[in-house]
C-alpha cells in the first residue's frame, strides 16, 4: 500500500489515534477513521476496522 | 470416562434435547456467574462462539445417547473418537483455535492436553464426557426421584469413581459419605462447577454416586425408622427459577451481549449466527480462467485432495492449472486442502513437527484474494517439504541456504524490519501503525512468509496471467507493508527461484 499525503488536520487527527493505540484498543469507530487516514476506501477502511488485516 | 455403553433411556435423550445451543466468548468464570438454570437449558463450551459447531457435538452426542442409525442400519456415532476426530475438523474449518497472545492469530499447531485449545483432543474429550454423563447421570436422578425407589433406595453414597490427580477437598472430605436423596444443599454444595445435584460433580471430578438400602441407612442412622424421603424435583426447579429472577443485571447484560441473545422469562434465547456474509473482504470482479497444461509427470494439482468441497473450487482448480503449468512437484508429500470461515487467518499450512508429513493447507472461503492465498499455501508446502524438513521451513532453517541468506538480506526484509524497528510507516517519518499492526509486520517478516511472497509474486509474474496480476495489484494496495516484494528484490527470487526448480528438473 502506497500511504496517501495527509493534510495537517490529518496529521493531527493521526496523532490522536496513535496516543489512544498507546492506552488501549481502537474502538470500530476509531479503527475505520485510523484506515481511512492511512488511504485505505471506505469499504476497506470498514472490513479492516472489524476484522483487522488478513494473514496467510 | 469412557461411555462405551450409551443408555438411550427417554429423561438421558430429552434433557439434551432441551438444550439450546448458545454460542458465546465466555469463558468457565463468567459461565459459573450465570444462574444455573440458563446453563441447565444451555448447549454451550467457554469461549465457543461458533453455533455450527455447537450444533453439531449437540446432533452427535444425540445420536450417541439415543443409539440413532442411519437408513442402513448403521449407528450414526460411534462414540468419543469419531466425535474427536469429526470435531476437529469442523473447529478447524470454522477457523476456530488458540489464539496467540501476542499477534491475535490462530496458533497452527495444536497442543493435544491443552483444555483452552477447541481442537485438542484433551478438550473435546472433556466436552463429550461432560456432555454424555449430565445427559445420563440426569435421567438416573430423575429415575431416583420416584416414590417407590425412594421407599427401597432412600438415600445415595457419594463415592470415588475413578481417581483424578487434585481431587477437590470437598469431595475427598465426603468420600464414602451417605446422604438422603431429599439433602439438597448437600448434594447441591457437592457439584459447585455446575450447581446441579446430580452429576457431573464437576469437570473431570471422579466422583458419582451409589444407590444405598434402606436397611443399611437406617443402620447408619441417615435416615429413621420408615422415615420417608420425598421427590426434591419441584423443590429444586423452584430453586432455579429464582437463581434467574436474582440475575445480577450485569451479568443478564453481558449474556445479551456475549450470545446475541435475549434474557426472557426466565430463558436466554439465543440467536443462532447465520453465515456473515459481511465478514467477507470484497473481492476483485472477475473470474479466474484455466490455462492449457503441458504433459506433467507429477503435477502439484494431483498431491492436493478436497478441493471439490471448498466453495471456491472452481477458481482453485483453475489457480492450480497455473501452477501446473510452471513446475512439477518432485517429491511433495499429499495434503489436504480444507475450506474455512477465517475472515483475520484466511490461509494455513501445517505439517507434523514429529513425521515431517502435511497436516492440511487451509484456504478461508472469505478470503479476498483465495487464488493468490493458495498459492501462498502452496509456497509454504514446497519450502517445508522439499527444501525444509521436520524441523521446518528450508528459507527458515538455512537447509535452503541461498534463498535463507536473500530472504533476510533482501530490500523486502530490510524494509520491513525498519518500520518494525521505527514503528513508522514510508512515509515521512512519522508514527501511524498501532501495536497491532506492528504484530503484523512481525509475521509478515519472517523468512518463511517472505519466501511465499516471492513465490506468489513468482508465478503471478512467470505465468503473466492477467487475472493474477491484477489480483497481485490489487492485494499490494490493501496490505499493510505491500502484497508482494520490493522492487529491487523481484529480479534475484526470480532468478533463484528459476534455478532451484530447474536443479530439480522441475521446469
Amino acid at each position: 500500500m502506497i500511504p496517501k499525503p495527509r493534510t495537517p488536520e490529518e496529521e493531527e487527527k493521526m496523532a490522536r489515534l496513535m496516543a489512544i493505540a498507546d492506552e488501549r484498543e481502537f474502538t470500530e469507530e476509531e479503527a475505520k477513521e485510523y484506515f481511512l487516514l492511512l488511504g485505505y476506501d471506505e469499504t476497506w477502511a470498514n472490513h479492516l476496522a472489524r476484522n483487522g488485516f488478513p494473514t496467510e | 470416562m469412557e461411555f462405551s455403553d450409551p443408555l438411550p433411556f427417554a429423561e438421558a435423550q430429552d434433557k439434551l434435547r432441551q438444550r439450546g445451543v448458545l454460542p458465546s466468548y465466555f469463558n468457565t468464570y463468567l459461565w459459573s456467574l450465570v444462574p444455573a438454570e440458563i446453563r441447565e437449558r444451555a448447549f454451550f463450551s467457554s469461549q465457543v462462539e461458533s453455533a455450527a459447531l455447537l450444533n453439531r457435538m449437540k446432533s452427535y452426542i444425540d445420536d450417541y445417547i439415543s443409539v440413532a442409525r442411519d437408513e442402513n442400519g448403521h449407528l450414526k456415532a460411534h462414540g468419543r473418537s469419531q466425535f474427536v476426530a469429526d470435531m476437529r475438523e469442523l473447529a478447524i474449518r470454522e477457523g476456530l483455535g488458540k489464539v496467540d497472545a501476542e499477534t491475535g492469530e490462530i496458533i497452527p499447531q495444536i497442543r493435544e492436553e491443552d483444555l483452552t485449545d477447541i481442537r485438542s483432543i484433551a478438550r473435546l474429550q472433556l466436552i463429550f464426557d461432560t456432555q454424555v454423563e449430565a445427559a445420563q447421570e440426569h435421567g438416573f436422578w430423575l429415575q431416583g426421584q420416584d416414590k417407590d425407589i425412594l421407599w427401597v433406595w432412600p438415600c445415595y453414597r457419594f463415592i470415588r469413581i475413578h481417581p483424578v490427580m487434585m481431587p477437590r477437598w470437598y469431595h475427598a472430605e465426603n468420600e464414602g459419605v451417605v446422604k438422603r436423596k431429599d439433602d439438597l444443599e448437600f448434594w447441591l454444595s457437592m457439584n459447585r462447577d455446575f450447581g446441579v445435584p446430580w452429576g457431573p460433580w464437576g469437570f473431570n471430578s471422579g466422583m458419582g454416586v451409589e444407590d444405598v438400602l434402606r436397611d443399611e441407612a437406617e443402620a447408619l442412622g441417615v435416615i429413621g425408622k420408615g422415615e420417608i424421603v420425598r421427590p426434591i424435583v419441584k423443590q429444586f426447579n423452584e430453586r432455579l427459577s429464582a437463581s434467574v429472577k436474582d440475575m445480577d443485571p450485569s451479568i443478564a447484560e453481558a449474556l445479551r451481549r456475549g450470545t446475541g441473545g435475549t434474557v426472557a422469562g426466565g430463558r436466554l434465547v439465543a440467536r443462532e449466527r447465520v453465515a456473515d456474509t459481511a465478514s467477507r473482504m470484497p473481492r476483485l470482479p472477475g473470474r479466474m480462467e484455466p490455462v492449457a497444461v503441458p504433459p506433467r509427470k507429477a503435477p502439484a494439482s494431483a498431491k492436493i485432495s478436497g478441493l471439490d468441497a471448498h466453495p471456491d473450487a472452481a477458481t482453485l482448480r483453475a489457480t492450480l492449472t497455473v501452477l501446473d503449468s510452471l513446475h512439477d512437484d518432485g517429491l511433495l508429500g499429499l495434503v489436504k486442502l480444507i475450506a474455512t470461515q477465517g475472515v483475520k487467518a484466511v490461509g494455513e499450512y501445517v505439517f507434523s513437527e514429529r513425521t515431517g508429513q502435511p497436516l492440511r493447507m487451509a484456504v478461508s472461503a472469505l478470503s479476498p484474494w483465495p487464488e493468490l492465498t493458495l498459492l501462498h499455501e502452496v509456497a509454504h508446502w514446497i519450502d517445508q517439504q522439499i527444501f525444509g524438513g521436520r524441523d521446518g521451513f528450508g528459507s527458515a532453517t538455512g537447509k535452503w541456504a541461498a534463498m535463507a541468506r536473500l530472504v533476510s538480506q533482501g530490500e523486502t526484509s530490510k524494509e520491513l524490519g525498519r518500520m518494525i524497528r521505527s514503528e513508522k510507516s514510508t512515509v515521512g517519518g512519522r508514527r501511524d501503525l498501532y501495536p497491532a499492526a506492528i504484530s503484523l509486520l512481525k509475521i509478515q517478516a519472517r523468512p518463511e512468509e517472505i519466501f511465499a511472497r516471492a513465490y506468489v509474486e513468482w508465478a503471478c509474474h512467470e505465468s503473466a496471467h492477467p487475472r493474477l496480476l491484477d489480483l497481485l495489484n490489487y492485494a499490494d494496495q490493501r496490505t499493510l507493508g505491500g502484497y508482494g516484494l520490493k522492487p529491487r528484490d523481484r529480479e534475484k527470487f526470480r532468478l533463484l527461484i528459476t534455478q532451484a526448480f530447474e536443479e530439480k528438473g522441475w521446469k
